[in-house]
Formats: C-alpha cells, sequence, structure tokens
C-alpha cells in the first residue's frame, strides 16, 4: 500500500470530519450525532489492503483522530482510544470480507458498520475504564456508546457515497481490486 | 539508511506497546501529547476551516425560513412591546401631570393654614329643589361665601350666603348643581391602586332628590355599583377637592344616545339631616 497516499487521503478525510461533520449533526437525546468520513476511507484498505497493513492503517486514522479531535479531558489530549479501537476495527473488517463481494458498494456500508461498531465498542470501553481510575473523566457509558452507534450508522449512507471514488483511487493506493483479491481475501 | 532487520522487528510491538500504555495513562501523565495534538490541529485546521464555513452557508440557508418565523415572532413581539411603551409613555405623562397638580394643590395647602368651625344645623330648606341649610356661624365667627362644609370626609355644601351670625349652606344635592368628580373603588384590590389605573372625569348634576346623576356617560368608563366619587372641580375651593360626593347606586344603559350609561350617585350621608357640619375656614380670612 503506498502510505503517501493513504497519508493525503487520511489528511483529507480528517478535515472533512472536523470540518463538515458538524454540520451535518442531527440532534439527538444522547447528544449530536454526526458521521465519521474516516470510516469511509478505512474501508478500501480495510477490503482491499494486506492483513498487517489493514489494521495498521486503521490505528493510524485513529492515531490521527486522537489528535486531532478535542481533548477529553480538560486540555490533556489522551493517545490510543481511537487508534486501538480503530485498530479492533480493522481486524474485525478484515474477519468479514471474506464474506462479502468487497466491490459491491453495500460491502462498503457493512464493512463500515461493522467496523465502525467495534471501534465504538472498544473507544468507549477504554474511556469507561478510565473513568474508574481518572477523576477528570467523567462520560456516561450507555449514552455515549448509544451515541457513538448512532453515529456509526449515520456514516453508513456516506460510505456508500465515497464508495465509487475511493475505487477510482485504489491504484493510486496500490491496491489490486482483482478478481482474485475479490475472492480469496487478502 | 534501511534498519536492520532485528531492529525493524520491534518496532510494531513498540508502536501498540506505546499506544495502549498511552491509552491508558491518566490524564495529568499525558501532557506529552498537548503538542502533538496543537500541531495536529494547526495542520488541520485550514481545510477544516474552510469546509466548515461552507457548511454553515449551506445549513444557514436551510435554516432561513426557521430564521424568517423567529423573526416574524419577534418584530410583532417588538410590536407588541412597543404600543406597551407608548401606554405607559401616555400613564407616565398623565401621571405626572398629575403628580405637578398635586404639587400645586400640596403647595397651595401648604401655604394655607385653615381653621375648622364646627357648626350646629339651624334649620333646614322646606324647597324639595333648593336643598340648604342654616347654620348658627356668620361672618362674625369666620365664615364668609363660597367656603366648603364638611361632614368628615363627605362634601356637604357651600356657603351661599354669610350673615353676621347665621350663614346658608346650598348642599350639594340642591337642584343644579354641577360637579365634576372622579370616581374610584371604595377598596382597591390588594389592598392599592393598580399600576394601569386610570381616572375618568364624570360630572354629576343635582335634580333636587338625594341623588346626583351623571347622564351621557362614555360606556367604555370602567364604573362599578359602590364606586366613590370624589370632588375635582375647580369651581370649588381647593380645601374641597378630594372630599367624597357619594357612592355609586346605579348604573345603567342609556338607549339614546347610545354608547353611553347613566350614573347615580348618593351622598353617604343624609345631608338633608345633617345636625352639625364643618365649615373649613383658611387661616387668611378667619384672621
Amino acid at each position: 500500500m503506498n502510505w503517501l497516499v493513504f497519508s493525503i487521503l487520511a489528511y483529507l478525510f480528517t478535515a472533512l470530519q472536523l470540518g463538515l461533520s458538524p454540520t451535518l449533526a442531527i440532534h439527538s437525546r444522547f447528544g449530536p450525532i454526526t458521521p465519521h468520513f474516516e470510516l469511509a476511507l478505512l474501508v478500501l484498505p480495510g477490503l482491499f489492503a494486506p492483513s498487517r497493513q489493514t489494521v495498521l492503517s486503521w490505528a493510524v486514522m485513529g492515531l490521527i483522530l486522537d489528535l486531532a479531535i478535542q481533548p477529553y479531558v480538560g486540555d490533556a489530549t489522551i493517545i490510543g482510544p481511537h487508534a486501538l479501537g480503530y485498530a479492533a476495527g480493522g481486524y474485525v473488517v478484515l474477519q468479514l470480507r471474506t464474506m462479502v463481494v468487497r466491490t459491491h458498494p453495500l460491502s462498503w456500508c457493512f464493512a463500515a458498520v461493522a467496523g465502525g461498531i467495534a471501534a465504538m465498542l472498544v473507544v468507549t470501553g477504554i474511556l469507561t475504564f478510565r473513568g474508574w481510575y481518572d477523576p477528570a473523566m467523567h462520560i456516561r457509558p450507555a449514552a455515549e456508546l448509544a451515541a457513538r452507534m448512532l453515529d456509526v450508522l449515520y456514516s453508513a449512507p456516506f460510505a456508500l457515497l465515497f464508495a465509487w471514488p475511493l475505487m477510482k483511487l485504489s491504484p493510486a493506493l496500490g491496491l489490486q481490486l482483482s478478481k482474485n483479491a475479490t475472492r480469496r481475501g487478502m | 539508511m534501511p534498519l536492520r532487520p532485528s531492529i525493524r522487528r520491534f518496532i510494531a510491538p513498540a508502536f501498540w506497546f506505546a499506544v495502549v500504555l498511552c491509552a491508558f495513562l491518566p490524564a495529568r501523565l499525558s501532557s506529552f501529547a498537548t503538542p502533538l495534538h496543537n500541531f495536529v490541529a494547526a495542520a488541520v485546521n485550514p481545510p477544516a476551516r474552510l469546509l466548515s464555513l461552507l457548511g454553515s452557508n449551506f445549513r444557514g440557508r436551510n435554516e432561513q425560513p426557521v430564521l424568517n418565523r423567529d423573526l416574524q415572532r419577534l418584530s410583532g413581539e417588538l410590536l407588541s412591546l412597543r404600543n406597551l411603551l407608548i401606554r405607559y409613555q401616555d400613564e407616565n405623562e398623565r401621571l405626572r401631570t398629575d403628580n405637578a397638580a398635586l404639587q400645586e394643590l400640596a403647595r397651595t395647602l401648604g401655604g394655607r393654614a385653615y381653621t375648622f368651625r364646627l357648626a350646629q344645623v339651624m334649620s333646614r330648606s322646606v324647597s324639595p329643589s333648593h336643598r340648604a341649610v342654616t347654620i348658627n356661624l356668620g361672618s362674625r365667627g369666620g365664615v364668609a361665601e363660597n367656603l366648603a362644609a364638611v361632614s368628615g370626609p363627605n362634601l356637604v355644601g357651600r356657603v351661599t350666603v354669610a350673615g353676621p351670625v347665621t350663614s346658608d349652606i346650598r348642599l350639594i344635592t340642591s337642584a343644579g348643581q354641577k360637579l365634576e368628580a372622579v370616581l374610584m373603588p371604595a377598596v382597591w384590590p390588594n389592598g392599592r391602586p393598580p399600576e394601569n389605573r386610570r381616572q375618568f372625569h364624570v360630572l354629576f348634576e343635582a335634580d333636587g332628590t338625594e341623588y346626583l346623576t351623571a347622564n351621557n356617560v362614555p360606556r367604555d368608563i370602567p364604573v362599578q355599583v359602590g364606586d366613590i366619587a370624589h370632588l375635582t372641580d375647580n369651581t370649588w375651593p381647593d380645601e374641597a377637592q378630594g372630599m367624597v360626593l357619594g357612592r355609586v347606586t346605579e348604573v345603567t344603559p342609556v338607549r339614546d344616545p347610545v354608547l353611553y350609561k347613566k350614573i347615580i350617585l348618593r351622598p353617604l350621608r343624609a345631608l338633608s339631616y345633617l345636625d352639625q357640619l364643618t365649615v373649613i375656614v383658611p387661616r387668611e380670612i378667619s384672621n
């Protein structure tokens, strides 16, 4: 996989996430529900990259989000929850990708939702665990989890939206959308 | 320079170890991440800001109808408040005028001193229309013409003829008497006048009976049976202003002309049967 192109795309999708996501927010009883554009990008390595690169790309994207989003606790930035969560999401997508027709746009939705749910479960779990010993951390686990799950569901249409252009970009990323790859997985 | 394979083997485990360690590190020990956060935020912010502006414009167009509705509602409220303000300004102006009049009255009354001459009623007029009484005080007792005679807070009449030792007092119920008054409730709700109270001046006329009548009073003037009338007639002496004329006993609509009503007022005391009353004499007259 071409990490330079992936870095550029990660940068653009992080900008999308920070800039456009609040505009598309839907207000709910759990807080604003926002789409995660980065899931749409991560589906591409999730479905077509080699296994190690898949998990690593998801983890790197999570690390970027950890550093880019607003600090969780006061002015302290916590590195890790998203990185670990997205790594778990990447691993789940890796396990599921053999069951789907990867070039089908709906598979992108499915992969985004499955990976996103796994990622958000881990992120919420880590934050909840931190809340037990870190007095500065105040979260309501159930509401946090519900909001993150809704975020993931809200992201599915955007994964569908980005499926076609990202498929066209896959050669630049060094990913092969061949029939062999779709059949046997990687 | 490519890393040696023995070192490259440790990169991935070190990365994951660092990430796990940082994920569970207490916030007070995570200060090292703040510069990294600032760097990434500074790098991502320019395109994010641009997208945010674009999104805000899009959202602003969508929310425009809602804003228009809010604007219309607020405009209505503003208009209502403006009308209320005008009403309050009018009320304030009226109160200022009243205050000036009261201060003038207070100045006039304050500059004057009065003596109160208690007089006995010697005789009563037998004429049904010309209701008058004669008292046992005259000019020698300090009584002069046009002075007011009262009984407690009630206005009784005015001295018409001041003889040396007796005086005639024409009662307010004497036929042809015209008196201007304001009507107020006998008891204010909550023990004090409401802030939006208005004073309506009504001209009462006596017809020789025990009653005073006001015909052709506009129907929108709020009057109720039981209201008290206070004198506000400039043709009467200052000391008589505000004295009680009587209580409203009847309010009836007038058929012709329409939109008017008739108010009947009865003095609180039967004036023709008073045995004694008080004449208010300014000090300069009594001296």
